[in-house]
Parts: C-alpha cells; sequence; structure tokens
C-alpha cells in the first residue's frame, strides 16, 4: 500500500504509508520491526533523513489520522491530539486559556514550520529547547501512548528520559497530551524564550502556572526549557512562592531560585552562567505575567 | 567540545586502576558498546550501536591508550567511524586517579571532535549527546564498583 510519494522522504527508497487509523499505523510499525519512523510534519525528521542521519524502511506519515488530531476540552480535562500544528494550537481557544500555549507557539521559527510542526512531533523527539515542551511540563500534562496491544498514558517529565531519550518503544505512537483543566477565575501561565539570532532557538525558557487564592499563591508549577537534557521543574521557585504572597518583590526573590534545578551547559548560544542568570531572569517574567493573567496585583 | 569532572569510586587506587582499563568494565560502561576487544595492551576494538530519538549512529571504533602513568593517569584517544553517514568521531581522554584512602576520585578531561555528516547536527545537539554519554560511563563505573562492593 505504497502510495509512491517517495520524494517526500528525499528520494529515499523507503516505503512511504498513510494509514487512516491508529491500529493500521500501529501495525506497520509493528511489522517493520524498529525499521519504520513516524512522520508527522516533518519539521525535524525530514533534515535528518536528507542528511543520511536517519536510516529507515519505511515511514509511517500519521497525518491522514483523524483520531490525532485537533483538540478536547472537557469539563476536568484537555486533550491535544498529536498531529494537531502549532498553527492550529495557536488558534484554538484553549490558547486563550492556557496562555503558555498560545505564548509558545508563536515563538517557534516561522509560519511554514508552525504551519506543519506537530505536538506530536515536539514531544516524540524530545528536545529540550523545543518551545512547547515547558508549558505542557507545567501543565503537569502527560503523554497519551498507542502500540498494537493498547495504550497508556505517561506523565511528561517521565515520558522525556534524557536529552532526544524518549520512553517510547519503537512500534509506539504518540497519540496526544492531556492535562487538567485551570480555574479560570483563579488561574494564569505563560511563557517567556530568548533565542539566539542565528539559531532561533531558546537559549533558555520559563513557563509558569500558577492558581491564587486571595492574593496568596495556592499552587505554582514552573518549568525551564533548553537549561538540561530534559524540560525541568524549577521545584526551588516553587517552593519559596507556594503559600506566601503574590507580590512582585515575592516573585523576584523566588526567580533568584531558579538556577538550583537547572543544568545548562556551555555552547554556541552562551555559556552556562550566562544562561543560569538568563532563566532567572525568565522565570520571573513568566511568573510576573502568570500572576497577572490570574487576576492577581503585579 | 570539552568536559571535565570527577566521579569517586569506592576502592583503592589500584584497584580503580584495573577497573579503568578492563575492556569488560569498559563494554558495560559505554552507553551502547557492543563486542569491545582487547586487540593489544595498549588497544581495545569495538561497536558503539546508539539510537537516539531520530538519529541512528553506530560507530566502530577503537581505544587506544597512549600513555600511562600506573597508577597515577593515563591518555587515551578514541576514534570512531560511522560508514553509512561517513562520520567520524575522535576524542582525546585524560583520566587523574587520586588516592583518598579506600577511595579513589577519578578526574577526567575529554576533548571531542565531529567530522561528517555528523558534525552538521551543530554542537548545540551534539554537545549534550556527548556529555551525557561521558558522564553516564562514569556513573556507571562507580555504580558497578559499588554492587560488587
Ligand atoms: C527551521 C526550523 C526552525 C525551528 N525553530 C523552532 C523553534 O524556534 N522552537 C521550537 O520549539 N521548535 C522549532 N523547530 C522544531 C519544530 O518545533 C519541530 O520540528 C516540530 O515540532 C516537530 O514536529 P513535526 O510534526 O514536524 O515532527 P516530525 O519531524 O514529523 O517528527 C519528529 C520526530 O518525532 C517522531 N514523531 C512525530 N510524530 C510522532 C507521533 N505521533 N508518534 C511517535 N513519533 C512521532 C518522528 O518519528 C521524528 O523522530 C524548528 C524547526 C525548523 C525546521
Amino acid at each position: 500500500m505504497t502510495d509512491g510519494r517517495a520524494d517526500a522522504t528525499g528520494g529515499t527508497e523507503a516505503d512511504y504509508y498513510r494509514p487512516e487509523t491508529v491500529a493500521a499505523a500501529c501495525r506497520r510499525l509493528h511489522e517493520a520491526d524498529g525499521r519504520a519512523r513516524v512522520v508527522a510534519g516533518g519539521q525535524t525528521l525530514m533534515p535528518l533523513v536528507r542528511q543520511g542521519l536517519v536510516d529507515a524502511d519505511a515511514f509511517v506519515d500519521v497525518s491522514a489520522i483523524p483520531e490525532l488530531s485537533g483538540v478536547a476540552v472537557a469539563d476536568d480535562r484537555t486533550s491535544i491530539g498529536a498531529t494537531t500544528t502549532y498553527a492550529e494550537l495557536a488558534r484554538h481557544d484553549l490558547s486563550d486559556r492556557a496562555a503558555a500555549l498560545g505564548d509558545a507557539c508563536s515563538v517557534v521559527a516561522d509560519r511554514q514550520v508552525r504551519a506543519l510542526g506537530t505536538v506530536g512531533g515536539a514531544v516524540a523527539h524530545g528536545d529540550p529547547t523545543f518551545d512547547l515542551l515547558a508549558p505542557l511540563c507545567a501543565l503537569a500534562a502527560s503523554v497519551e501512548l498507542a502500540d498494537p496491544d493498547g495504550r497508556r498514558r505517561v506523565p511528561l517529565g517521565e515520558f522525556l528520559v534524557g536529552h532526544l531519550r524518549t520512553d517510547r518503544r519503537e512500534n509506539e505512537l504518540v497519540t496526544g497530551v492531556t492535562f487538567d483543566r485551570l480555574d479560570p477565575e483563579r488561574a494564569g501561565t505563560a511563557y517567556e524564550r530568548h533565542a539566539a539570532v542565528e539559531s532561533g532557538r531558546a537559549t533558555a525558557g520559563a513557563a509558569a502556572v500558577v492558581t491564587l487564592a486571595d492574593g496568596a499563591v495556592e499552587r505554582v508549577r514552573v518549568a525551564c526549557s533548553a537549561v538540561a537534557d530534559t524540560p525541568v521543574r524549577a521545584h526551588a521557585v516553587e517552593n519559596d512562592l507556594v503559600g506566601g504572597p503574590a507580590t512582585d518583590a515575592a516573585v523576584a526573590t523566588a526567580s533568584e531560585r531558579a538556577p538550583e534545578d537547572i543544568d545548562p551547559i556551555d555552547d554556541e548560544a552562551g555559556s552556562a552562567a550566562y544562561k543560569r542568570r538568563l532563566a532567572a531572569t525568565l522565570v520571573e517574567r513568566s511568573l510576573l505575567s502568570a500572576v497577572r493573567r490570574a487576576g492577581g496585583s503585579p | 567540545m570539552e568536559f571535565e569532572g570527577t566521579e569517586t569510586v569506592p576502592v583503592e587506587r589500584s584497584a580503580a586502576w584495573d577497573l579503568v582499563t578492563d575492556p569488560a568494565v569498559l563494554t558495560a560502561c559505554v552507553m551502547g558498546a557492543e563486542e569491545i576487544s582487547r586487540a593489544s595492551e595498549d588497544r581495545y576494538e569495538g561497536v558503539i550501536r546508539q539510537r537516539i530519538t531520530g538519529i541512528d549512529v553506530a560507530l566502530d571504533g577503537e581505544v587506544r591508550i597512549e600513555e600511562r602513568e600506573r597508577p597515577e593517569w593515563l591518555r587515551f584517544t578514541g576514534t570512531g567511524t560511522d560508514s553509512r553517514t561517513g562520520s567520524r568521531m575522535d576524542a582525546d581522554v585524560t583520566v587523574t586517579l587520586t588516592g583518598e584512602g579506600a577511595a579513589t576520585e577519578l578526574a577526567y578531561d575529554v576533548d571531542v571532535t565531529f567530522t561528517g555528516r555528523l558534525a552538521t547536527m551543530g554542537s548545540r545537539v551534539l554537545r549534550r549527546q556527548v556529555r551525557a554519554n561521558v558522564e553516564t560511563y562514569f556513573e556507571n563505573l562507580v555504580d558497578r564498583v559499588g554492587a560488587r562492593a
């Protein structure tokens, strides 16, 4: 059932499949026994294929599987299908309510990447510089997976096990991400990043999710991107803030503790010391913005 | 790209030396290492296969001890070639062993360069990957000694 779109994979000899159901996609992956790659938007995968850095006998394009696309908002839980693109997510109401997602979608690369790149692709690739991962981490999202034997759900923090390493098994499909709904009256979220001009990728980023109660911080989660092997929670900052007042001063003091949970390295985007300072600044900005969106004072 | 670090193993210095230079230990502690064998006293051959999301690499390689001052320090070089992508990795590693009674501190200094298609991955991606490999190797070494003790 090859449909002859070999050109889409850079002229390789590999088979190209475009199944329409999750079960059929899983079957293809299973039959290929580790020699097939999932393709969604292709924004990360295809450049690697063209450079010869990916060795596959078959590609399973998941973009025609209706079940994987779109956003579903229920009373208490929100689910984003794997093939939902950045552009689709940015246009959805959800990106107002969980504004950190809208913030992240709007800073990703250019229009082409946003029109084609998908949530599932970002999650499955597990690059800690990808902008969507820190907001999802701060929203305490889980990843949903399917394989021929069934389905499972894994917290994102456990799914991303290392730099470009995930808990996904070879014949599993990422079907989507899901997280608990926030109280629209009292919660606010934001994502802030700084990108190097040359690469356009995040040098560091920070996402904050804050729930207020009577001017105090009832719950808070902060996650940083690009400053460790995976997106990481800034637990020290969270612990400093929770239960205290949601003031600018409290946020500024707590943000100073951002470096305690991160592990940046020197690279062309900057030194580790620079990234530690930058992370603290971005954590502060994202928290202030999240508190404001939650209806707090700043 | 260069990395430095230290790790402490809970054995005396001469035992630590034997560990660092044992090919069986090397195979067990390097991520994805297969069939590392000792080709001569100072030369090891083997294959390292790694699959990180998106990229497959199989380096056919050789590790050679260039200089040694048993049991204080050694310098070795590693080369790996991936014939499929026409890439090559060169590593230059110095390990200094400092005895601290029943324990030994291993201080390492690693310099790695890539050429060929792998080099086009950019140091942003490769740096973290290489560092993770170096750290995992030394952590595995410590775990292995811990499990035996
Ligand atoms: C020029 C450029 C600039 C960019 N700038 C940014 C930026 O500023 N910020 C940012 O965050 N990102 C950036 N990106 C990366 C972009 O976010 C990712 O390419 C995109 O999110 C990956 O999604 P995709 O659908 O294109 O994935 P693909 O390329 O199709 O796939 C990526 C990987 O995930 C696997 N995969 C995909 N979908 C699934 C699934 N459902 N189940 C299992 N495995 C799957 C594939 O096998 C592959 O290994 C940039 C990319 C480009 C090309």
